[in-house]
């Protein structure tokens, strides 16, 4: 990064009415999903220790550059003027964000919505290219194209989302794969995933086999996932979280791969009936696809083989057992 | 069908004289030529966001590499022990499901004009090994007469596996681009074979490539310029009605051809590499087939899940042997069980497998 930033000393401090700061303009922010309160709290005690950044507008208002919370929690603690440090009025909007991008990003880390308003802020001003070189490891993203791709679309999503994003709900994948669907199935789908609190890998699950379902099925994913049956799971008072996400990706696994669900099910129901010994197992290749099954059994010593040995011997003509291998 | 003409021609200097080099320039006066030194792998990302773009650049150069290598088959399936004869790679017919797109480092079209050491390699390998039957394909990273018009590469090729006894070669298309196949001595060691499919999969998914009636007739034509022929049902594509029209496109075939002229029938369900999916997916928005129950092989590619495939398989060998029973059909890179359960038998390994197809070279 080799832009300039203003140095201090041309900062001159002055007292702004606070009616006089335009907090509805936010060419410059770079905050969301703060909490007012520990701010608020700060300065009831000490008062405010770093004066906001402002630059005056023609219009005689004054625009905040860093410190929209700063400024945010004196309206709310009504007061009425602020220590403010101004902007020379000729300094320049990229430099403005400069200040205020670094400014943030020497003392926190931004969330995911934040480095997306980042990104977006300073495609303003720079290429895709410049921004990948210079900013992205500022933002504590990896320097690669890919990753502006991910973050750039995040602060556009609807605010439930954002919010679950930052929350921790959904994952960035998540978020990026809901900024590409219509309003109707973001809303339905993204409602469902902040109830379910799933797993980074199961959200991701969740997304593929709803995603496929309607593309497969020519239907909306809205119409996917408002069925009655993940309704009544989500209703279902005996299920607690964790069983309800599960319930319902079983659900769904289901509606995508029918035959081999299908096949699952009737394997598992033979092993069943089976009632294969205690310390046996049989397994079937993955998705059945090979022509094999493996069989292990636990024994002490020679005479407990002896006997898993004849217990399996008894089972050679049962039913289920020919069900499973010949089926 | 609208042949291959590119915007723009790159050429490495060091082949700029060779004949192949000359004929395709003298073929395409009028298209900007740039000459370079070296070609220069570009950026994956190149590769991803401009592959259809840069399609239209024909890339004249030297192969450093071997012409002549083993299919690379699959692991944990029957294989047949396939050899390819790599002249040129790409291919801008842009099938969705094409396993270029995942597989080629290049998005240009990449025609290989240092023919003189080709033939010398193939001379070696062929001669060294009288007695091994080699069955020789051009279609595997290409379609074997995409650039024919360009190039006539088969009037080179055709009379050369003509004059060798352990050797055959199969041109695998999807176009009708077949004049220069008339008139050439090719004493029935080249085989020139079809991907066949369905109308509306053709329609949807299979690019720019010939209607099924026109690949039909460029069949009928070379049939009847005393060519052996092959189709290759690859990759037969799992839809709700694939088995009605399966079983017109099997009608249509055998309405015109004849199943004497018949190497084989290969038949092969749709499977892919795992990356390939997102490709797919951010190329063609539209396209469906990645949306049918697929589950990871034993090789780790994609496939059907089993008995879906057995039931294509089974159908498909009933609609054909019900035309003639002696057809030659066998299964690409499947199980011992599927070949068993669809069409009723087995080879019992790779080379047995290509012991029966070199013997349907020779009927």
């Amino acid at each position: 990064m080799s832009k300039r930033v203003i140095p201090l000393m041309e900062l001159e401090t002055k007292k702004i009415y606070l009616k006089n700061i335009n907090l509805r303009d936010k060419t410059f922010l770079l905050s969301y999903g703060y909490d007012i309160n520990p701010i608020k709290q700060s300065i009831e005690q000490v008062g405010l220790i770093n004066p906001p950044i402002v630059r005056k507008r023609s219009d005689g208002t004054c625009q905040i550059i860093c410190g929209h919370k700063r400024v945010h929690a004196l309206r709310k603690l009504a007061v009425s003027t602020v220590i403010c440090s101004i902007l020379p009025s000729k300094t320049g909007d990229e430099e403005c964000l400069l200040l205020n991008l670094l400014d943030n990003v020497s003392h926190r880390e931004f969330n995911p919505i934040e480095k997306s308003m980042a990104i977006n802020k300073l495609q303003n001003y720079y290429t895709e290219e410049k921004i990948v070189k210079d900013f992205l490891s500022v933002l504590k993203l990896q320097p690669h194209i890919t990753q502006l791709k991910v973050y750039k679309p995040l602060c556009k999503l609807a605010r439930e989302i954002r919010n679950a994003l930052i929350e921790g709900n959904i994952s960035e994948h998540t978020a990026v794969q809901l900024s590409q669907m219509n309003r109707e199935s973001r809303s339905a789908l993204g409602k469902l995933l902040i109830v379910l609190k799933l797993s980074v890998s199961k959200q991701a699950e969740l997304l593929e086999y709803v995603t496929e379902i309607a593309v497969r099925e020519n239907i909306s994913v809205d119409k996917v996932v408002s069925t009655r049956k993940i309704k009544s799971i989500l209703e279902n008072e005996k299920l607690n979280q964790p069983q309800k996400g599960e319930a319902i990706r079983k659900y769904l696994r289901g509606l995508r791969y029918p035959q081999l669900t299908a096949k699952e099910k009737e394997f598992n129901h033979n092993l069943k009936q089976l009632k294969l010994p205690p310390g046996t197992q049989l397994k079937a290749t993955p998705f059945f696809e090979g022509n094999h099954y493996h069989l292990s059994l636990n024994f002490k010593d020679l005479n407990g083989l002896k006997k898993r040995l004849q217990e399996l011997e008894s089972l050679l003509k049962n039913r289920s057992l020919l069900n499973i291998i010949e089926g | 069908m609208e042949r291959y003409r590119p915007q723009r021609i790159l050429i490495e200097k060091s082949i700029r004289d060779f004949p192949l080099t000359q004929t395709v320039i003298k073929r395409l006066k009028g298209i900007p030529v740039k000459y370079i030194n070296q070609v220069k792998p570009p950026a994956v990302e190149r590769v991803r966001d401009l592959w259809l773009d840069d399609q239209k650049t024909l890339l004249l150069c030297r192969n450093k590499g071997r012409f002549f290598e083993l299919c690379p088959g699959t692991k944990n399936y029957l294989c047949c022990l396939y050899k390819i004869l790599n002249f040129a790679t790409n291919c801008h017919l842009n099938c969705t499901y094409c396993i270029l797109q995942a597989y080629l480092n290049n998005p240009f079209m990449v025609l290989y004009t240092n023919t003189d050491e080709m033939f010398k390699e193939l001379d070696n390998v062929l001669n060294q090994h009288p007695k091994t039957i080699y069955r020789i394909g051009t279609g595997e990273y290409t379609d074997s007469l995409i650039l024919d018009h360009l190039t006539s590469f088969t009037q080179m090729v055709v009379p050369y596996f003509a004059r060798k006894s352990n050797a055959f070669l199969e041109l695998k298309t999807k176009t009708d681009n077949i004049e220069n196949l008339e008139g050439l001595e090719h004493r029935e060691q080249t085989i020139v074979s079809w991907s066949l499919n369905t109308e509306p999969v053709i329609g949807s998914e299979e690019g720019t490539a010939c209607s099924l009636d026109d690949r039909i007739r460029a069949a009928y034509q070379c049939q009847k310029w005393g060519y052996k022929l092959g189709f290759h049902f690859d990759p037969l594509i799992y839809y709700p009605g694939w088995e009605d029209d399966y079983k017109k496109v099997v009608d249509k075939l055998f309405k015109t051809i004849d199943p004497a002229s018949l190497c084989w029938i290969s038949m092969g369900c749709f499977r892919f590499i795992p990356k390939l999916k997102s490709v797919i997916k951010q190329r063609y928005p539209e396209s469906r087939i990645l949306y049918q129950e697929f589950i990871r092989g034993l090789d780790g590619k994609m496939r059907y899940f089993k008995p879906v495939r057995i039931e294509m398989y089974t159908r498909m060998a009933e609609w054909i042997k019900s035309y003639d029973s002696k057809i030659f059909i066998y299964l690409c890179m499947e199980s011992e069980e599927v070949w068993e359960k669809s069409i009723g038998f087995a080879p019992s390994s790779n080379k047995d497998l290509k012991k029966w197809l070199d013997n349907q070279c020779r009927i």
